[in-house]
């Protein structure tokens, strides 16, 4: 029998595709435990919800540093120019606006259509249940960590 | 012949992308006009002729698809090819978009190659 991939194995792979691709950013899981998992984090988040054949949201946090880096490669600024950081939480949104329309394309394929919102920042009092959630997902790029979560309505993957 | 294109998003990270992979397409390029949703880019081909629109789907004010709707009501756009740059993978908005009157789709992440593909196949071949 087929085990389904639990979903947010799918997103990590998506996600790892989409940094590669989209910002030049190429990253490895952070595994439970793993001594670079950090402990305290001070992070930007932003939310991406979708309707249609189903519904849900994907999170995405990083550091400032993660921004900056993402927003100079993709704009092609040296990481410290002032515009890397002012484009640092657009590049984010961004970001989450492509890994989750690949990600809904790779979980569901290509027949259903899907309304995706627009990317919001989150509140940083968010952070503490995705730190802890069981379906997050953590990133390892450039030294630096990124933490996605999905929430599906009615998805017990 | 040269052309000028507008390019329609509400990122800023996603239009100087755009603007930075039309150059590497070696496509002559004799301007580019940026537009944050369907209303502004409407506002701003009021001024100024464009050849090619490069549009979002999802952007507050006014999405792609009411832009498509909008320039296919005004003689003076209708002609414009669009291009739908999106991140969306579903086949029925895909068709959805091209019964609208979209001459080309690109998905989200794209490459500068992937990019002159399709203007080559919207607008043609030109002399280098």
């Amino acid at each position: 029998m087929n085990e389904k991939k639990p979903i947010h194995e799918t997103l990590a792979v998506v996600a790892g595709r989409i940094l590669e691709d989209a910002a030049f950013v190429f990253t490895d899981r952070m595994q439970e435990g793993a001594c670079s998992r950090p402990a305290s984090w001070e992070a930007d988040g932003v939310s991406l919800s979708f309707t249609g054949a189903a519904s849900g949201t994907v999170h995405l946090w990083a550091d400032e540093g993660f921004a900056r880096y993402a927003a100079s490669n993709m704009l092609g600024l040296e990481p410290g120019a002032d515009d890397a950081a002012a484009q640092g939480m657009d590049a984010l949104k961004e970001l989450l606006n492509i890994i989750v329309g690949n990600f809904l394309t790779e979980v569901y394929g290509a027949a259903p259509v899907f309304n995706l919102g627009i990317p919001e920042p989150l509140d940083p009092a968010a952070l503490e249940a995705d730190r802890t959630a069981a379906n997050g997902v953590w990133l390892e790029a450039e030294g630096r960590a990124l933490l996605l979560t999905v929430r599906i309505r009615g998805e017990e993957r | 012949m040269a052309y000028t294109v507008m390019v329609v998003d509400d990122s800023a990270t996603i239009r100087t992308v755009l603007e930075r992979s039309l150059k590497m397409t070696k496509v002559p390029i004799e301007g580019i006009v940026q537009a944050v949703n369907g209303r502004d880019a409407l506002a701003k081909m009021a001024d100024t002729w464009v050849d090619i629109v490069f549009t979002d789907i999802h952007m507050p004010e006014m999405d792609g698809m009411a832009l498509i709707d909008a320039m296919n009501a005004d003689p003076a756009l209708r002609d414009i090819p669009v291009v739908v740059v999106s991140t969306e993978g579903s086949e029925v908005r895909i068709e959805e978009l091209r019964r609208k009157g979209a001459k080309g789709y690109l998905r989200k992440p794209f490459t500068p190659e992937a990019l002159r593909d399709v203007i080559i196949s919207t607008l043609g071949g030109w002399d280098e």
